[in-house]
């Protein structure tokens, strides 16, 4: 049962997961880009600014990888009502279950090529003496980041209607705020990225590069 | 295997702030083709959907092959080949991918007989389901719904909007399998004809409610016009119901139900001449229960 709802996701998501990946080269280069052809003296400060700008993107593309693959795994699904699904001879939850690992699956091959890229990466750039590569680390932090997403999104997924709801009111009252002159935006993203968030874990410096 | 199939008592549910199902006492023999029907709106799917397990809260009980719903579902479920009024497939798999899939979920599945059947249908397996004309979405439901060996086939509106081929292979294939497996199957339809040639128990829905529920041959011959002399009192606690009455030509006409050989008599033994003893065709009898129904909800209310 699971390889069949494995095969569905891995045919609808493919070419997403593909362009992910794609990112993912683009992001660790991105971050080693700056250690060809700068004079040694200017090269500590440089690589810094530069891992921190490229590493910013790091928790973004987990987070979107997340959210496209939850609703990849869950359109067919939510398309169909669940009538399809619900009519299953199986548990209900054991189903969600497997979808939901299914989806996981595919974002574990994503942070898998996210690491490959990363050593590839750093294994061609030489930096200053005090700083230090941290491929597996950053590709460990980039699986979690992915797998608490995934999580998120797939609860969300799950609620449905009330959930998108919440979401949406969310972002209006936050973009109304904003448009009145009150700074709800970054107060949200602190709230959801906060120490007591599960999603805390994007928040911070995401550092391929540091000392 | 318990004598009946579906047995629901005091099946109710409320569905938005219009429509609810009330008091649904189905009693569906094993073995038995039992049409559901009724106008749209009146309930079947619904009814079908809650006995799925497809709405949560539903009030009363019901069991589906002795086993109680909702507590027993997926072992239910897996003895039930289901085919929903629209289609609920998922549309970027192809024919055969989502037969693979369909298969992985139902230990008794048939390759042998999927792989024939497909082949009758003229199902192109690479085709995309979402590609698939609505005739041939109708075909692959009902494979996938006979390929799984079932005991009771949930068939709603299982041929709505098909042209008559397509019609006539999915009811041939339909019977070939029961004739088979002598499996039960409950159909809804509010196509009155389609199922006076196939079933052998009718349930008719009405405004959520179960309005009747005889055998088929009771429901056609069950059901007469009958016409007497004009102004002819209505017998009370006769053998046959009176559900209309209508005045034609110097005489009164009156729709009776549940009709024997012996009511004739037993209306002149309560002062009542029979002049003319009119056949309905299933049709016009299921139109005139509705009526008849509908009155008395009118009168209640």
């Amino acid at each position: 049962m699971f390889q069949v709802i494995l095969k569905q996701v891995w045919r609808d998501s493919r070419w997403m997961l593909l362009f992910l990946g794609a990112c993912a080269v683009v992001i660790t280069q991105g971050v080693v880009r700056v250690t060809h052809g700068l004079p040694d003296n200017d090269m500590y400060g440089a690589v810094l600014v530069e891992a921190q700008f490229w590493g910013l993107m790091m928790p973004v593309l987990a987070f979107f990888a997340a959210l496209l693959l939850a609703i990849i795994t869950w359109w067919p699904d939510r398309r169909g009502w669940w009538v399809y699904a619900l009519t299953l001879p199986i548990e209900r939850a054991r189903y969600a279950l497997m979808r939901a690992a299914a989806g996981g699956v595919m974002l574990g091959a994503l942070a898998l090529l996210f690491w490959v890229a990363a050593i590839v990466a750093t294994s061609q750039a030489v930096v200053p003496d005090g700083l230090h590569f941290y491929a597996g680390t950053i590709a460990l932090r980039f699986a979690l980041a992915l797998l608490v997403c995934h999580a998120l999104w797939t609860m969300l997924s799950l609620t449905g209607r009330p959930a998108a709801w919440a979401v949406v009111g969310i972002v209006v009252v936050s973009i109304g705020c904003e448009l009145l002159g009150i700074h709800a935006v970054s107060w949200v993203v602190n709230a959801l990225t906060g120490q007591w968030s599960p999603l805390h874990i994007l928040g911070g410096r995401w550092m391929l590069i540091d000392a | 295997m318990t004598d009946l199939a579906i047995e629901t008592r005091g099946l109710g549910l409320r569905l938005g702030r219009e429509f609810s199902l009330a008091d649904v006492a189905l009693s569906v023999p094993a073995g038995a083709i039992y049409g559901f029907l009724g106008p749209n709106g009146s309930g079947k799917t619904s009814t079908i959907r809650a006995l799925l397990g497809l709405y949560p809260g539903f009030i009363g009980t019901a069991s589906i092959l002795g086993m109680p719903v909702p507590a027993r579902l997926p072992e239910i479920l897996a003895r039930i080949g289901y085919v929903p009024e629209r289609p609920h497939l998922y549309r970027r798999l192809t024919v055969a991918q989502s037969l693979e899939f369909h298969a992985a979920f139902h230990q008794r599945w048939d390759r042998a007989w999927v792989t024939e059947l497909a082949a009758r249908f003229g199902l192109r397996s690479g085709a995309e389901i979402g590609s698939l004309s609505k005739g041939e979405t109708a075909k692959l439901m009902l494979l996938q719904a006979l390929g799984q060996k079932p005991d009771l086939l949930m068939l709603d509106e299982p041929t709505d909007g098909l042209d008559p081929v397509v019609r006539r292979d999915v009811l041939a294939a339909l019977l070939e399998y029961v004739e088979r497996s002598k499996a039960t199957v409950f159909i809804s339809s509010h196509l009155v004809h389609e199922l006076e040639r196939i079933c052998d128990w009718v349930g008719v829905m009405d405004q959520g409610r179960l309005v009747a529920q005889v055998r088929m041959e009771a429901f056609k011959h069950g059901i007469k016009r009958v016409r007497v002399p004009a102004g002819a009192v209505r017998p009370v606690g006769a053998a046959v119901t009176v559900i209309a009455t209508d005045s034609v030509a110097g005489a009164d006409e009156w729709v009776v139900r549940d009709w024997t050989t012996n009511s004739a008599a037993a209306l002149a033994g309560a002062g009542v001449t029979v002049r003319e003893v009119i056949d309905l065709d299933l049709e016009e009898a299921f139109v005139e229960l509705l009526r008849s129904f509908r009155r008395s909800v009118g009168r209640a209310a």
